[in-house]
């Protein structure tokens, strides 16, 4: 009598042999583990392979910027652009804390306390990085507390530490899939909740009846009220009460280098 | 060895190159090797994700769902008869 059975059927492994994709998978779980059970080693390890890719990158767009003189001047007018909104929105930062003081306080404020903080360079930024973090190589040694506020250049904030160990750190940035954060928009000031999208964006929700056209500054507190971004676009959709303002950073958060890093107060909130 | 330096790639194009890149040579390799998608998708939330940043580490959740269906289809294809 003919003897019945079932064929083998094992997609994990081979007959022979574990597949690349088990050791793969082996080589991903032992680095989730080193993750939890020593951060500062992990980032340790990855922080060279970071700096690797950041010298890759830096040395593939000189190498491509090279080929023609428009490129370099192209480039350095993009830079030139960058330096000019970043002192157009440190400009606006102190307009706006001088508008304020002076409507508080009645005459010309001079102080500007608090300013200090802690320079970190970035290791891994969007888009390498999926969900709108950052991971920076200085951590709980150099000063950095969990909460402390995240600047860019011309003090435009960016996001707030989430994760700290001893000499790094990650910034979870306001644009951030569902981060939500209070800030203001326009010339009247209007309270609004801004919700991160991933990629850079974020969005906000007002009602219809509010004036607030494209090209309003939006900002968040921070050191009174700071330059987080402009609005783009506003969807309106005539069946619903309110509409939507689509909100493009102030900072361009693919190419930042370095952050300040400063305690605004935030881990104070519940 | 195909199989081992598209592992290799996979895993560094998590650190060098953006994560579309990444993921499209996850999804690529997933014929190949079911097991890449969830581990690169794993490897790639252990050095990006933050519970901050999201409820869910997607990359992870996304790599077992491309694993999963790629250990179905493959497990009907060897599919045979009994004798």
């Amino acid at each position: 009598m003919k003897k019945t059975f079932l064929a083998k059927r094992n997609a994990l492994f081979s007959s022979t042999d574990i597949s690349w994709g088990a050791y793969a998978l082996i080589f991903a779980v032992l680095m989730l583990c080193l993750r939890f059970l020593a951060p500062n080693l992990f980032w340790h390890a990855f922080a060279p392979a970071f700096r690797a890719a950041d010298a890759l990158a830096a040395q593939s767009h000189a190498f491509l910027q090279s080929f023609s003189d428009a490129a370099i001047l192209a480039a350095q007018n993009e830079q030139l652009s960058e330096e000019n909104a970043a002192l157009i929105r440190e400009n606006q930062t102190l307009l706006k804390r001088t508008v304020d003081l002076e409507a508080l306080l009645g005459s010309p404020e001079s102080a500007s306390a608090g300013v200090s903080g802690i320079l970190a360079g970035i290791l891994a930024r969007p888009p390498e990085s999926p969900y709108d973090t950052l991971v920076l190589a200085a951590g709980s040694n150099t000063g950095v507390v969990l909460g402390m506020g995240a600047f860019a250049a011309g003090g435009v904030p960016i996001g707030v530490v989430s994760e700290v160990t001893a000499d790094f750190s990650r910034v979870t940035l306001f644009s951030s899939p569902s981060v939500r954060t209070s800030g203001w928009v326009g010339q009247a000031d209007l309270p609004l909740t801004i919700i991160g999208e991933g990629a850079g964006a974020m969005s906000a929700t007002i009602a219809r009846g509010e004036s607030v056209i494209e090209g309003d500054k939006v900002f968040a507190s921070g050191p009174g009220m700071l330059p987080i971004g402009t609005v783009v676009r506003i969807d309106s959709d005539p069946s619903t009460p309110s509409m939507t303002l689509r909100i493009m950073p102030a900072q361009n958060l693919f190419s930042i280098a370095w952050v300040m890093l400063r305690d605004t107060g935030a881990a104070l909130l519940p | 060895m195909m199989r081992a330096a598209l592992s290799i790639l996979a895993f560094v194009s998590v650190i060098f190159f953006p994560w579309p890149f990444a993921v499209l040579l996850a999804l690529l390799s997933v014929g190949v090797e079911p097991l890449l998608p969830l581990a690169v998708g794993l490897f790639a939330d252990t050095l990006y994700y933050t519970p901050s940043a999201g409820t869910v580490p997607l990359f992870t959740l996304f790599g077992a769902a491309a694993t999963a269906t790629a250990l179905f289809v493959r497990s009907r294809l060897r599919a045979s008869i009994m004798r």
